[in-house]
């Protein structure tokens, strides 16, 4: 099966642990860059098959390894929802801060 | 290595050390680094470690060295704890106070200021400051919906977030009306039907015990 590999933004004002919003679903990153950020975080991922509610992809940044996005366009247009499943909520936002960090500075 | 990564670096090894007698030097270390946000979240991390050892004075105290920004308010928020926890519970509302004002920084999105005063608001209702619980969730939510009206996909969404929350922790304590008053007015769809789903869980199970 044909694997396709998409780029998902997190649009971010600070990149400190707070910058990020965790709930129960994930964080939420969306398909298209956002507008009226300071940056837009990149997280790539990659799934298999056809994208529909549900569909699974797997986080392929080296430093976000264990990383899941799943697509949830019930929740808006694009819009995935990335999880670690490893990892609770404080654990998710420094794993991503760090990332950003490297990222971006 | 950059300098100030060798900083934080340091100050990293100092905390996993406990190496508690040498406290003051970890600030001023921290206090060298350049970049606002690191040093914020560098003193963030000293004063949950003074916290871990129940120093809730220089917690207290660097909590004022620290920008006002989300990292500052979560930080009084957690002192404040503290100070509820071992009896301190006049105090603790003064440092609980401080900590809502803080979210009152303009550079904060709505999401933040009203997940931080979700925080709070949780806190004081565990040390039974239920008037005053009440009167920052109120604050939070009217924030969160303010937010929701954002053109913007992303913050809309994470204050949609924040309202299902709310929502949430309200049906988990009972508060069924309450919970679906909010749940109700949610702007995002897939938002408001999933907390809607979970508040009616939570009535049924209730409904089952009584």
């Amino acid at each position: 099966m044909k694997k396709i590999t998409l780029t998902l933004y997190r649009g971010l004002n600070g990149i400190n642990p707070g910058a990020f919003r965790v709930d129960a679903d994930g964080v939420s990153i969306f398909e298209e860059p956002l507008p009226d950020y300071k940056f837009n975080l990149e997280i790539r991922a990659r799934f298999a098959g056809d994208k529909i509610e549900g569909t699974i992809a797997e986080v392929i940044e080296p430093m976000l390894k264990n990383g899941i996005a799943e697509y949830t366009p019930q929740f808006g247009e694009g819009h995935w929802s990335l999880r670690f499943p490893e990892l609770n909520v404080a654990e998710t936002k420094k794993l991503l801060s760090k990332y950003a960090k490297n990222v971006l500075k | 290595m950059s300098s100030e990564a060798k900083i934080i670096e340091k100050i990293e090894n100092f905390l996993t050390a406990d190496d508690y007698k040498n406290g003051f030097e970890v600030v001023s270390l921290a206090l060298s680094i350049k970049d606002e946000e690191d040093r914020d979240l560098q003193l963030f991390e000293i004063i949950e470690w003074f916290l871990k050892n129940d120093d809730w004075q220089k917690a207290h105290g660097i909590a004022g060295l620290v920008s006002d920004s989300y990292e500052k308010s979560e930080a009084l928020q957690m002192i404040a704890e503290k100070m509820a926890e071992i009896g301190h519970l006049e105090r603790a509302l003064f440092v609980f106070s401080e900590a809502e004002h803080n979210c009152e920084n303009e550079n904060l999105a709505a999401w933040q200021k009203a997940e931080l005063l979700h925080k709070i608001a949780n806190s004081l209702q565990k040390y039974n400051a239920i008037f005053k619980a009440e009167e920052i969730w109120k604050k939070a939510a009217t924030i969160a919906q303010r937010g929701e009206l954002s053109e913007n996909p992303q913050d809309s969404l994470d204050c949609s977030s924040i309202l299902a929350e709310i929502a949430e922790d309200f049906a988990s304590d009972g508060k069924i009306e309450k919970a679906f008053k909010i749940a109700r007015n949610i702007k995002n769809v897939g938002k408001k039907e999933q907390v809607i789903n979970k508040i009616s869980e939570h009535s049924d199970q209730i409904r089952k015990v009584a």
